[in-house]
């Protein structure tokens, strides 16, 4: 479900982005250690930035990296962005890991769950309304995958409104609160149509669940690619649409060009990349 | 407390004016910057009233602009159906469906349509709206393409279908010497901003 939102090699990565990923390395691994800064993720790198936004935090400065350590990198402040961030990013690495164990009965998913668990308990402490909004949203969703939901608004609805009430939590006032809830929303329907495009073929092949191969059904995934490309090209472009509109109601300041190279670039980008590429 | 007055900006300020009034004032009065623990409290006292004078301005402008209740999502709620009445089946029912919706009740306009036991092509109109105001554009898409299947003379559907195909399929990104409007490809911004320079776009 995650690595959607992020950069595809050849993008051009911008200086707002690259700082705030570092700063939620930084944030990772200061407050969670080092297991959890392993989960480091560009989809909540971008939350971090778009939340810097929000609370117009200062410029990134330039710092040393252990992981790169050639020259100095621009970090943005460690601050309530990053942090906030950062819980987000433990927990759902965290779910992911128990999500893969319980499907899939992967070691590599139980393994992940129990390293992560000591995180995971200190970023429910930090942040317990997160923690709760998570829990209810992911079981609304299962919920809908059990009962075989066939229909790509409704299933996708269950995911959406969990990262928009998340983002939501981050706002500090009601004209904060709502269209974080909006960028949340659509850009949630985004990845999770996403998700269910690229997985497709594994999902046919194991049984299992997947909206589109509900909604469209045929004897293989290429004759689903086939005849809902236009109509799910269609929808995944209306969700980034209304991810932007959101973001318009938001007083970013200098973040909003770099939030929309991620919207508009970096996501359109790897949106036809993947439509492109398995068709 | 006039909120103007506390952001220090003319009634008549424009959005960007109120956000960089706003902007600023925030940057003054952060209490982080006071070293002296009165300053910090006065500080603070003086955020929060900032704080309240730009909710009292901006309050619910997302959410007045788009429809969250029923369980779906939302999205910009500038897709009335306009002023032009429609006569046939279920007449009434219908009517007062359409009106509830000129006047933002979606909820209202919902109950109606789920009561009918016949879906003909204004009723799969209205619910397509429905839809396309909580963020379920699929759906939005299928009613409305069945709207204009069962009634395709009607320029009402036909237009507004083929402004949906159109507009959702075109959100390529911002590029660098784009305007607002190029930018935000939301087929409701777009009749919006018709609607504000005085055109309609959408005659729906």
């Amino acid at each position: 479900m995650w690595g959607y939102v992020a950069p595809l090699r050849k993008d051009r990565k911008h200086p707002s982005y690259m700082g705030y990923y570092c700063a939620l390395c930084r944030a990772l691994r200061d407050e969670y250690g080092f297991v959890a800064q392993q989960a480091l993720n560009y989809d909540c790198a971008f939350l971090a930035m778009l939340l810097g936004g929000v609370y117009d935090e200062e410029a990134a400065t330039p710092s040393w990296c252990a992981v790169r350590p050639l020259v100095k990198r621009p970090v943005a402040p460690i601050g309530d962005a990053a942090r906030f961030a950062a819980a987000a990013n433990v927990l759902l690495a965290s779910e992911k890991c128990r999500d893969e164990w319980n499907d899939e009965k992967s070691l590599k998913g139980r393994a992940g769950y129990a390293m992560l668990k000591g995180a995971e308990r200190k970023a429910r402490q930090n942040y317990p309304e997160m923690a709760s909004v998570l829990a209810s949203g992911l079981q609304t969703l299962s919920a809908k995958e059990k009962a075989g939901c066939a229909q790509m608004d409704e299933a996708a609805d269950a995911f959406a409104a969990l990262l928009g009430g998340v983002m939501a939590l981050a706002g500090r006032a009601a004209h904060e609160k709502e269209p974080l809830y909006g960028i949340g929303y659509h850009l949630g329907k985004w990845i999770y149509l996403m998700d269910a495009w690229d997985d497709m073929e594994e999902d046919m092949k194991s049984r299992a669940y997947n909206v589109l191969l509900n909604q469209f059904p045929a004897q293989s995934a290429g004759e689903v690619r086939k005849e809902a490309l236009e109509r799910v090209r269609w929808n995944l472009s209306a969700s980034l649409g209304e991810a932007h509109c959101a973001s318009e109601w938001l007083v970013l300041g200098e973040k909003r060009e770099a939030v929309n190279h991620v919207l508009g670039g970096i996501c359109v980008g790897r949106q036809n990349a993947m439509l492109e590429e398995k068709n | 407390m006039n909120p103007y007055h506390v952001l220090g900006i003319n009634e008549t300020a424009t959005q960007e004016e109120i956000r960089t009034a706003y902007r600023s004032l925030v940057k003054k009065y952060h209490p982080d910057q006071f070293t002296d623990p009165r300053q910090k409290r006065a500080a603070d006292e003086k955020l929060k009233e900032i704080n309240q004078a730009y909710d009292m301005i901006t309050k619910g402008e997302y959410k007045r602009n788009t429809y969250w209740g029923g369980g779906f999502g939302g999205a910009t709620r500038q897709y009335p159906p306009g002023n032009g009445s429609y006569s046939g089946e279920h007449q009434d029912e219908l009517a007062q469906a359409r009106a509830f919706l000129s006047q933002h009740n979606e909820a209202a306009a919902r109950a109606i349509l789920d009561r009918m036991q016949v879906h003909n092509a204004e009723w799969h109109y209205l619910y397509g709206i429905i839809y396309l105001r909580s963020g379920w554009n699929d759906m939005a898409r299928e009613h409305m393409r069945r709207a204009y299947e069962m009634d395709p003379g009607n320029m009402e559907y036909r237009d507004a279908y083929e402004t949906l195909l159109r507009s959702r399929r075109t959100y390529a990104g911002p590029a660098g010497n784009v305007t607002p409007c190029d930018i935000c490809q939301c087929l409701l911004c777009t009749d919006c901003c018709c609607e504000c320079l005085g055109g309609d776009c959408l005659r729906c």
